[in-house]
Parts: C-alpha cells; sequence; structure tokens
C-alpha cells in the first residue's frame, strides 16, 4: 500500500499512476462521506466528481508531508455547504416529514445493509436536517472534536453545540419512535 | 429524562472531570437518568459504527472521466511550459484586457473544443452518468 507522501509526490511529478492510487485509495471514501452529509446519491456522486477536479488543479501545491483525508474531506464538507446553502429548503432545522424520506429507497446498497440497528440510525439520519447530521457525522465518525467541527462548518461553537445535542435527541426519538 | 443535555455531553465525554464527577453521583441516584444514558450509549455506538454500503458502479465511470481530465491537465501543463505557448502568453498579456473577453469567446466558438470547453468536465461527468436517470 503506497503511502499518502509516495503518492501525492508522484501526483506533483505528473504521473498518472499516483493520481490513479489517489482515486483508488480515496474516491469511495470521499463518496461514502458526501452520501452521509448528503443522503442523496446523484448530489453525492457529483460531489465526489468535483472534489477530484479540484484536486487535479491543487495537488501540486499541497505538502506532501500532510495526510491526504483530511484535505480530501475539507474540499468534500465545503463543497456539500455550498450545495445545502445554493438550496435554501435544505438548510431548514426542521425534521423532514413522514416516510419514506426523500432518500429512502433509492439506493439499491442501503436495502442491503445487514445491520438491523445501524438501519434504524442511517433511516432516521436521513429524516434529519442536514446541517445537525453534518455536525454529527464530523464528531462521530470523523472523531472531530466540537472546535474542529465548529471550524469545518464554518459555524460558531455554540451553534455546532446546539446542532449536536438537537440532531442526538431527535435520533434517539426517532430511532425509538421505529423500534417501539 | 431530567438532565438530557448532560447525560449527552456525558455519554460523549464532553463534561470536565469535575462535572463527570458530580454527573456521575447524581447517575448513581437517578434510574431515569441511567435508563436514558444507556440509550444513549447505544444510539453513539451505532452511529460511530455505520455499515460499510457497496459503491455505487457509477464510480468507475467517475474514476475515468477524471483520469482523462488529469491526462489532459497534464498536457496542458507540458505544453505550457513548451516555449511557444510561452510567446502566446506573452502576445496575450499586449492585448488590452476589455479584448480579451471578445477574443476567448471567438476562439472557443471557433473551436472543436467548444462544446467540452463550455460544459466543463463536471458537466461531461453528468451526460455519462444519465444514462442511470435522476431520482
Amino acid at each position: 500500500v503506497d503511502s499518502d507522501q509516495t503518492i501525492v509526490k508522484h501526483c506533483q511529478a505528473g504521473r498518472s499512476d499516483g493520481f490513479a492510487r489517489l482515486l483508488l485509495a480515496n474516491q469511495e471514501r470521499v463518496y461514502r462521506r458526501a452520501y452521509s452529509f448528503l443522503h442523496h446519491r446523484e448530489d453525492a456522486l457529483d460531489i465526489t466528481q468535483e472534489v477530484f477536479v479540484r484536486t487535479i488543479s491543487a495537488i501540486r501545491s499541497f505538502d506532501p508531508g500532510r495526510p491526504v483525508w483530511p484535505w480530501l474531506r475539507r474540499i468534500t464538507t465545503n463543497l456539500c455547504l455550498n450545495h445545502l446553502r445554493d438550496r435554501p429548503a435544505l438548510l431548514s432545522l426542521e425534521l423532514a416529514k413522514g416516510q419514506p424520506d426523500r432518500t429512502a429507497g433509492s439506493d439499491p446498497a442501503e436495502a442491503a445493509l445487514a445491520h438491523w440497528d445501524w438501519q434504524q440510525v442511517a433511516s432516521a439520519m436521513a429524516r434529519l436536517p442536514p446541517l445537525y447530521r453534518m455536525a454529527l457525522v464530523l464528531r462521530h465518525q470523523e472523531q472531530l472534536t466540537y472546535e474542529e467541527v465548529a471550524r469545518a462548518m464554518d459555524l460558531p461553537l455554540g451553534t455546532v453545540k446546539t446542532y449536536l445535542f438537537r440532531g442526538r435527541q431527535a435520533l434517539k426519538e426517532l430511532t425509538e419512535e421505529r423500534g417501539g | 429524562m431530567c438532565h438530557d443535555e448532560l447525560i449527552q455531553l456525558y455519554v460523549d465525554g464532553a463534561l470536565t472531570p469535575t462535572e463527570r464527577s458530580v454527573f456521575s453521583a447524581h447517575l448513581a441516584d437517578c434510574p431515569a437518568c441511567r435508563r436514558e444514558l444507556t440509550a444513549y450509549k447505544a444510539l453513539l455506538w451505532d452511529l460511530e459504527h455505520p455499515s460499510v454500503t457497496p459503491a455505487p458502479p457509477e464510480l468507475q465511470a467517475g474514476a475515468e472521466a477524471l483520469m482523462a481530465a488529469w491526462e489532459t491537465a497534464q498536457a496542458a501543463d507540458a505544453a505550457a511550459a513548451s516555449p511557444g505557448l510561452t510567446g502566446l502568453r506573452i502576445a496575450w498579456s499586449g492585448v488590452a484586457p476589455v479584448a480579451r473577453p471578445a477574443l476567448t469567446a471567438a476562439w472557443w466558438t471557433g473551436s472543436g473544443l467548444a462544446r467540452v470547453g463550455r460544459i466543463g468536465l463536471t458537466g461531461l461527468w453528468r451526460l455519462v452518468r444519465r444514462g442511470g436517470g435522476r431520482r
């Protein structure tokens, strides 16, 4: 397995095998992160593509000593935030009404989820306001600190704490509703 | 539940040592908070251990389009480094800024690359995956 440093140096030397390895190592991860933020398959595919288009032009100035994933995650998060900001309806802090949500049944992969508990959580996550969902994913799946989540989302720390509190509360209520 | 926010912060490890100690003492005496604590622990465990879903097949087409874009970018970089194009860039710098948009438009509309240039790689990608349809 190539290290990030090797991959970046090969890209900076203009080597196609370097960029191919960068894609191989990160494309699915970027897609899954974009999907976890947006819960919309086609939009997540578009964001994934845009992340790597930007990478092509930016990799020359990237410091090879730094890990690649936090950089790609930042681009992915920013593009997803821009996507939400361009669609004011998605900035609503209301829970999505009813079930299924706007994504349910859209991704055949979701139907194959093996873990029942996770499926409950995933279904509930899909109904959360996107900004709550993004804060939860960055905190509990990317393991960022509260301060790092605030910086990643360009929001005040207090706002992020509120989003996390309300997001977890709503998630618990939704999973109890479905489980009960 | 009497202390939902404190319970969440406790489970998330976000309380200070003193707050944690005080709240632990409260938990010992409060069955309702202990029940909520158990529920939040289970929820956060599930949230932090998502099932890995199979990648969508469109990513492969996306990767091929990106590799093509990479090759194009490398070729453009190599061309830009050649003396001929350096000369072109110098010539371009001599064109009055007000005339540049018109010249650029004329070049694109007169070129076989015009359509690709206008819709961009992202546009091409959307065309590629349109076969699958949009929900």
